[in-house]
């Protein structure tokens, strides 16, 4: 692990663990100031419910994403949040201007560029939003700019598979086939289609890599 | 106290402000340290700038619809907790499934008429508390997870390069398959967006268009949603 990756576990734990904290303390805060609290019996079955949600999705994301981004942007990620429409995109873009390799020292570093820029960009908008939400309601829900609002993700991931997906096609092509079968043939959830098809991708690739199919 | 003046309280939107303050601080000491380490690293202040500038466009239109939830939210929610919870740790969606249900177990509807200081109380602990669990399990699950793939590395780092790429290619074929499969224009998007991508880059080859390279991606997104507002009227 370079000094770099050292530091970014340690900041990225200190940091994330008082940030967790300061985010928690807003309904703590609420509940004192106005002296009410919350009926923990009627609301656990729902916070279980987003437990086991997003604890599975965690998990898949855990297996899938350190070797592409490093440990000092997953940190900001899940500080900050938006991790599939925009951290993501933008450090993959980064790595694409800046002619590197996923997984490598370089991506590691320009990737904590992209998503701390990311992630201030998002913060101000949102401010900018918020203040100027009466003139902006009627713009931003316009039927005209409905179908882009609503296409957002997919317009991400069809610009990231033009970026991405012919750099080693092979590959590609193992990994596309293995999810449309999860996903259209076999209808499994995302979260098992991604640890599940990362792992077939890297099963299959690793057979290719021995008999040298795979570009040096 | 009526409910409206509680949910907008000043005390709780200045809370909010400080706890934004706080998380954007932290990403500018990232971006700091980032920096430093790209250009140790060797990586130009030109490409550096670069980045930054494509970043920020690409943040930019994925972050109206987060605008827009939290327009959604804030009549019912007042502005300062759904500006708290989208601006940080969680997604839109989720915090609006984790409140209706926590308005629901109150016996009320997540109405502007129907919620109570009771039944919001419970959803902003409900949304807190269901929707950060992300954030500890990355925690403490992250760094045994680096140094593992770190025993890899170490062993064939050609393989580990291909077991990234594996890895990377995966998450975007599962989350574009995902998207597509939800109706013929987000499948006629993703297509449409692969094909303009892979025309900008086919065409930064030449010298003269080398710049595009650099904008292709922002391009490329902001041609997927002028072909969907396009579209749009004859798919659906």
């Amino acid at each position: 692990m370079s000094s770099f990756e050292i530091k970014m576990h340690r900041d990225g734990r200190i940091y994330g663990w008082s940030m967790l904290l300061a985010i928690c303390a807003f309904p703590l805060f609420a509940s004192i100031k106005y002296n009410i609290w919350p009926n923990f019996g009627a609301i656990w079955p729902g916070v279980l419910t987003m437990w086991i949600l997003m604890a599975s999705y965690v998990l898949s994301e855990m297996i899938a994403f350190p070797p592409i981004l490093g440990p000092g942007s997953l940190y900001l990620t899940y500080i900050t949040g938006n991790l599939q429409n925009q951290k993501i995109p933008c450090a993959l873009s980064a790595m694409s201007i800046a002619g590197i390799e996923a997984g490598t020292e370089k991506a590691n570093a320009v990737s904590v560029i992209a998503v701390a820029v990311s992630s201030i960009t998002t913060t101000v908008i949102i401010a900018l939003g918020i203040l100027l939400m009466t003139p902006l309601t009627p713009v931003l829900n316009s039927p005209v700019l409905a179908p882009a609002f609503n296409n957002v993700v997919p317009a991400i991931f069809g610009a990231l598979a033009g970026l991405w997906l012919l750099k080693e096609i092979k590959v590609s092509l193992v990994s596309v086939v293995v999810c449309l079968i999860a996903i259209l043939v076999l209808k499994i959830d995302l979260q098992w289609v991604l640890l599940g098809g990362i792992a077939a991708t890297i099963i299959i690739a690793r057979l290719m890599y021995s008999k040298g199919m795979l570009k040096e | 106290m009526d409910y409206q003046s509680l949910i907008n309280s000043s005390a709780l939107t200045i809370f909010v402000a400080v706890v934004l303050l706080l998380v954007t601080t932290v990403c500018v000491i990232y971006l700091r340290n980032g920096w430093n380490e790209a250009k140790r690293l060797g990586v130009t202040t030109a490409e550096m700038k670069k980045i930054v500038l494509n970043c920020i466009g690409i943040s930019l239109v994925p972050s109206i619809p987060i605008v827009l939830s939290v327009i959604v939210m804030a009549p019912v929610l007042g502005v300062a907790l759904p500006w708290l919870r989208t601006s940080v740790i969680g997604s839109a969606n989720n915090e609006l499934i984790s409140a209706t249900m926590a308005a629901s177990a109150t016996g009320v509807e997540f109405t502007t008429t129907d919620m109570t200081p009771q039944a919001w109380i419970n959803a902003a602990w409900a949304m807190t508390l269901g929707c950060s669990v992300a954030l500890p399990i990355v925690l403490v699950v992250l760094k045994p997870v680096c140094k593992t793939y770190d025993v890899f590395r170490k062993k064939d780092s050609r393989w580990i390069s291909i077991f990234s790429l594996c890895a990377l290619v995966t998450v975007i074929a599962a989350f574009s398959i995902n998207s597509g499969k939800k109706g013929i224009i987000p499948s006629a998007v993703i297509i449409g967006c692969f094909i303009f991508s892979y025309l900008c880059n086919l065409a930064a080859k030449n010298p003269k268009l080398k710049w595009l390279k650099d904008y292709a991606f922002p391009l490329t997104i902001l041609f997927g949603l002028v072909l969907s507002m396009i579209i749009t009227p004859f798919l659906s």
